[in-house]
């Protein structure tokens, strides 16, 4: 058992930070360059962090698989940032953005750290456009904003579809000024492979170069985990290829606790599956939710073309259910109620697996020149990718896994079980309780890299003090002994099957069992048929090559090892979770009107799961309270 | 779903940085609606079945966004399809029987690492010295500040949805960078943010994209005909214009 | 070196060198082509034209020196830069295809250079040196007249004069790109007043030979 302290400060939840940011412990600009700080991990909480980092003065090393920062995964992000700016003037706070963060959440999230991240919502706005991000304007010259589901206020920054890209340059910009400066050492091509502890304390990586294949270590006075999500485990997903489990699995099996694993986010608006050879899922951006119109033909296996299916024939179900929100309800609702329709045989398209949105009304209201404006990348996009041009015909819909609230545990400072181990970003469980709000992952990712770890990485070093560790010393030795037999173990089985082949299979037990809903007995199979594949994976993979070149067949093989140990434990999590939830929806826990029924009695709690040995896990539990946003039942009625 | 395509691929093979290359030739079937990135996905699935070594080539987002991928399609950068990258680049877009030619991006300053994938960090470096605004994290002033005209944003923005997929460079007769430079110079050059480092920069940035080996423009404009976002070479009269302007009044003597 | 030196030796300085020095090679060919022209004047019109340079005395051999470094300079920094430019794929594709998608005249600027070279060297030798260092007391005109009634170097003059249209068509608009000197209003008439210099030029320069060589078939 591990005692799970939030280390959450006392005060009113207004002060916390404030006076918080006042106690924490500081380290003397002088000392700070005596401090070895590595960031794994160069996406938009990695890249903030580690600039922030170098310009305070640490030494930063920072690690990245791909060829350059600039590629990260975050960089996909189309729609937008929420902050709390209020220039709308239409009652948003910092307070609202707070309670509207807890409740899409469902109740699953820790009130200070949400309360933070509204807080610093608006200093990352004008961070970015300090730094050059071009963000949409009005014609007065001033910033604009979008509303976004979850929200009925309009608080979401973008900048045209590309928003991510945008955020993700300019935390781009500044890691890399502070690399042409030497005080950041950029190791490309690196895949973090192991954690090193040392005492106790997170101590060095151990990274394989992608390009030699040699096995190198680094140690420094604090490790940063900034490694994105999992929801690649379901093989597709609106992730990028690479996107992996990696880095935070491997430090999970060192120890660090690895919370709410089963709970997903289904993105409602991605461009459905055309089958066959098919990679990735492809998002459309939540944001046509705001215009486009969502439907399905009324009457089961009607074949007919959209165009020609008559308004009185059409079931505009968001709507009709949620009249309060309509098209605009949280990410889940609107997914499960897409599976909904097509289960009952009213999808549309080739698969049957799709819903409408469509946009004739709004180019009737805006005109086709606004919708254009507001929209035209992502149709042109849609157009390239599907060959149909959603100006005349509706776009089709279809959810697919996107973003993982899921991840590392760790406490108010970011810091997870392990001392000296701090996680950031997607890869931690932190902010977004059971469901994640559009425009919410962006604000997450920067507020941890750029306002928050400079304060608490600050107090962890004043207050431990630790000392420079020299990587001949033998965790080192051993953490490397670790990663070279894993991958001689991959390459010598020499079996039959593909990695991609078993990745598929895992993708397919992942989204039937443990996808947009769950039950107890399809969970238990998850588990039996993970187990199978795992020991499948083990005795007939092959993997052409040796690990001395340029190898991705290795590469992939090690990330799909880690998704086969955590498929099995989001399933156990979503097992052990008997409630539904935010992104967790359990069949056998719904209201009558078919609704998410929360049990706050039994499972107001944060499930953070200790290794034992692979496929084996001990549950501990931290308990949530929630003392100034009362827990309802989520109605977007 | 659609009818397969029969094609004949004839993809660069090298394997290592220091051997030789040479062409291999593969006959495939693959279905019009996948990527021309999922027709190598099941290519390589095939040889990785056969313990034959699968053709290595870089991508990540696949939806035209990261900057990862990057083939010479038939002697087009990311293919013969304008504005799109090679991973949405779809097979409905060839014909059945057709021949097709892949290759890495060639340029001097890209080193050929393996099969299709280039080192293009050279362009890391020109934005390392300086394709950034010197600002720390801290507390700027309020973002609404600074109005800045919807129109200089949206044009800012234009030239800031450049990928960093260094198509420009492969498209270019030259191998020149100025595409990618010009668009991040212009960015700055453009908000009132960028001015106070308008000059120094762009200096910085084009002796650095000199030192790194790639060419110079002669105003061909492939580079813009074959960008997969479609970045307009008005980015690179601009940062000329800048850089007449700091070479003639500059007091700095350090460029 | 200096930050002069230094500046004209990157990237954008050494185009900068050629578009200027282009520039002002345009504004030449236009003195040039004037002068040209005072031939359908007729001989003594032509002569006199020819006299009245000589009559500068010191200042005409001034202006000529000055035209030489003008030629010699963009010649020296168009074929600089055509080296080193053509050192920077050291591995040619097997199939390239985006110079396609571009203009003409864009694709071969330094190979029409060359050939306008070519003929420059020609040209001095035929025209230039025989005046001034041939037989004496032949004039200007009966040189012209002469080499155009064969019809072989009059098509060559031709020919290289559509080269030289072809080479403005795209240097023109390209000095200005250099220049930095781009604008969504103007632009567009740059490239217009490119493709009529192009036209200017090339057949200015070719109605003076094919006028000869048809009155020289006519005599006969």
């Amino acid at each position: 058992m591990v005692k799970l302290d939030s280390k959450v400060p006392a005060g009113h939840i207004s002060e916390k930070w404030e006076k918080h940011k006042f106690e924490m412990k500081l380290v003397n600009p002088a000392n700070k360059r005596k401090y070895d700080i590595i960031v794994v991990g160069t996406g938009l909480a990695g890249a903030s962090a580690a600039a922030t980092l170098a310009e305070l003065g640490y030494k930063v090393k920072a690690f990245s698989f791909h060829d350059t920062p600039r590629r990260a995964h975050s960089i996909a992000a189309q729609g937008g940032i929420n902050a709390a700016k209020n220039y709308q003037n239409d009652g948003d706070s910092v307070y609202r953005l707070f309670y509207d963060t807890v409740k899409g959440g469902d109740f699953r999230s820790r009130e200070a750290n949400v309360y933070r991240l509204a807080e610093v919502s608006n200093n990352i706005i004008d961070q970015a456009v300090a730094q050059g991000v071009p963000f949409a304007r009005e014609y007065g010259g001033y910033l604009t904003n979008r509303s976004f589901g979850g929200a009925q206020v309009s608080r979401t920054f973008y900048a045209r579809g590309e928003t991510g890209q945008q955020l993700l340059l300019g935390a781009y910009s500044a890691l890399s000024r502070q690399i042409g400066a030497g005080n950041v050492q950029m190791y490309t091509r690196r895949e973090m492979l192991d954690l090193v502890v040392v005492d106790g304390h997170a101590r060095g990586i151990i990274v394989r170069n992608l390009l030699t294949g040699e096995i190198e270590r680094y140690a420094g006075q604090a490790v940063i985990l900034a490694t994105g999500g999992y929801s690649n485990v379901y093989f597709l997903s609106t992730n990028a290829m690479n996107s992996n489990v990696t880095a935070a699995w491997r430090a999970h099996k060192r120890g660090a606790l690895f919370a709410n694993p089963a709970f997903t986010q289904i993105h409602p608006t991605a461009i459905p599956a055309h089958g066959g050879a098919q990679s990735k899922l492809v998002l459309m951006s939540e944001s046509l939710r705001n215009d486009g119109r969502i439907w399905v033909p009324k009457k089961p296996g009607d074949t007919r073309k959209p165009n020609e299916i008559p308004e009185e024939e059409r079931d505009y179900y968001l709507e009709v259910k949620y009249p309060a929100f309509g098209n605009l309800v949280p990410r889940d609702v609107a997914s499960r109620n897409a599976k909904y329709v097509c289960d009952e045989g009213r999808g549309v398209g080739p698969t049957g697996r799709a819903v409408y949105l469509d946009f004739a009304d709004a180019i009737k209201r805006m005109g086709r020149k606004a919708v254009e404006e507001k929209y035209g990348n992502l149709f042109e996009m849609y157009e390239n990718i599907t060959g149909d041009n959603p100006y005349e015909v509706p776009m089709m819909i279809y959810p697919a896994p996107h973003y993982t609230m899921g991840g590392l545990w760790v406490d108010y400072h970011l810091m997870s079980t392990i001392p000296g181990l701090f996680v950031l970003g997607e890869a931690n469980f932190s902010d977004h309780g059971a469901n994640r709000l559009g425009a919410s992952a962006l604000m997450q990712g920067l507020a941890d890299g750029y306002f928050v770890i400079p304060y608490t990485l600050g107090n962890y070093l004043g207050t431990e003090r630790p000392q420079k560790v020299s990587t001949d010393r033998p965790e080192f030795a051993e953490a490397e002994e670790n990663v070279k037999n894993t991958i001689k173990k991959l390459l010598s089985i020499k079996g039959k099957k593909t990695v991609d082949a078993i990745h598929k299979e895992l993708g397919h037990v992942m989204i039937d069992k443990v996808g947009i809903s769950r039950t107890k007995e399809g969970l238990e199979e998850a588990i039996k048929k993970i187990r199978e594949l795992r020991e499948e994976f083990w005795n007939n993979i092959n993997i052409p090559e040796d690990d001395k070149t340029l190898n991705q067949t290795l590469e992939r093989a090690g990330r799909i090892a880690d998704f086969l140990e955590l498929g099995e434990l989001m399933a156990r999590d979503a097992l052990n979770r008997n409630e539904s939830c935010g992104g967790h929806f359990r069949e056998e826990y719904q209201t009558e009107e078919g609704e998410a029924l929360r049990n706050d009695e039994e499972y107001s709690y944060v499930a953070a799961w200790e290794f034992k040995k692979v496929g084996e896990w001990e549950l501990n539990k931290e308990p949530l309270t929630f003392e100034y946003v009362k827990p309802s039942m989520r109605s977007y009625k | 779903m659609a009818e397969k395509i029969n094609l004949t691929l004839n993809i660069w093979r090298k394997e290592s940085p220091e051997a030789e290359g040479y062409f291999e030739e593969f006959k495939i079937s693959v279905t019009p609606d996948a990527s021309i990135l999922e027709m190598l996905d099941e290519l390589n699935n095939d040889l990785e079945a056969q313990n034959k070594r699968p053709i290595a080539f870089e991508s990540d987002c696949r939806e035209g966004i990261c900057g990862t991928c990057g083939i010479v399609v038939n002697g087009h950068p990311h293919g013969p399809i304008p504005k799109t990258a090679t991973c949405q680049l779809h097979m409905r877009n060839f014909k059945d029987g057709e021949t097709l030619y892949l290759e890495p991006f060639r340029a001097k300053a890209y080193k050929n690492i393996k099969d299709l994938v280039v080192d293009r960090s050279p362009l890391d470096k020109i934005i390392q010295a300086g394709g950034f605004i010197s600002v720390n994290t801290g507390n700027p002033p309020d973002a609404n500040s600074i109005p800045i005209p919807k129109e200089t944003a949206l044009q800012a923005l234009d030239a800031a949805e450049c990928i960093g997929c260094g198509a420009c460079v492969a498209a270019c007769k030259n191998a020149s960078a100025m595409l990618f430079v010009g668009a991040k110079v212009s960015q700055f050059a453009l908000l009132p943010q960028g001015q106070p480092e308008r000059y120094e920069r762009v200096q910085a940035m084009v002796n650095t994209m000199d030192e790194m080996g790639f060419g110079s423009c002669t105003n061909t404009y492939a580079c813009e005909a074959e960008c997969p976002k479609g970045i307009s070479i008005t980015n690179i009269a601009r940062m000329n214009r800048d850089y007449l302007k700091a070479k003639i009044s500059s007091h700095s003597m350090q460029y | 070196m200096g930050w002069l030196s230094r500046s004209l030796s990157t990237s954008i300085g050494k185009k900068v060198v050629m578009a200027v020095t282009g520039l002002l090679l345009v504004l030449f060919l236009f003195v040039h082509l004037a002068g040209n022209y005072t031939i359908w004047g007729g001989e003594s019109t032509f002569t006199a034209y020819v006299h009245g340079l000589e009559s500068f005395g010191w200042f005409t051999h001034v202006l000529e020196i000055l035209l030489a470094l003008l030629f010699l300079v963009h010649i020296y920094y168009g074929l600089k830069l055509a080296v080193e430019n053509s050192e920077k794929r050291p591995e040619q594709y097997k199939v390239y295809k985006s110079n396609e998608l571009i203009d003409f005249s864009a694709r071969y600027t330094w190979q029409t250079g060359v050939l306008i070279l070519l003929f420059l060297v020609i040209h001095l030798a035929t025209f230039w040196y025989e005046y001034k260092f041939g037989p004496q007391g032949r004039e200007l005109y009966d040189i012209v007249v002469t080499w155009f009634q064969n019809p072989l170097y009059s098509l060559f003059y031709i020919l290289l004069m559509i080269t030289l249209g072809i080479h403005i068509h795209h240097g023109f608009q390209s000095a200005f790109q250099t220049l930095g000197w781009t604008h969504p209003k103007y632009t567009p008439w740059v490239k217009k007043t490119g493709t009529a210099l192009a036209w200017i030029f090339g057949l200015g320069f070719s109605l003076i030979p094919i006028y000869f060589y048809f009155t020289s078939m006519g005599g006969n």
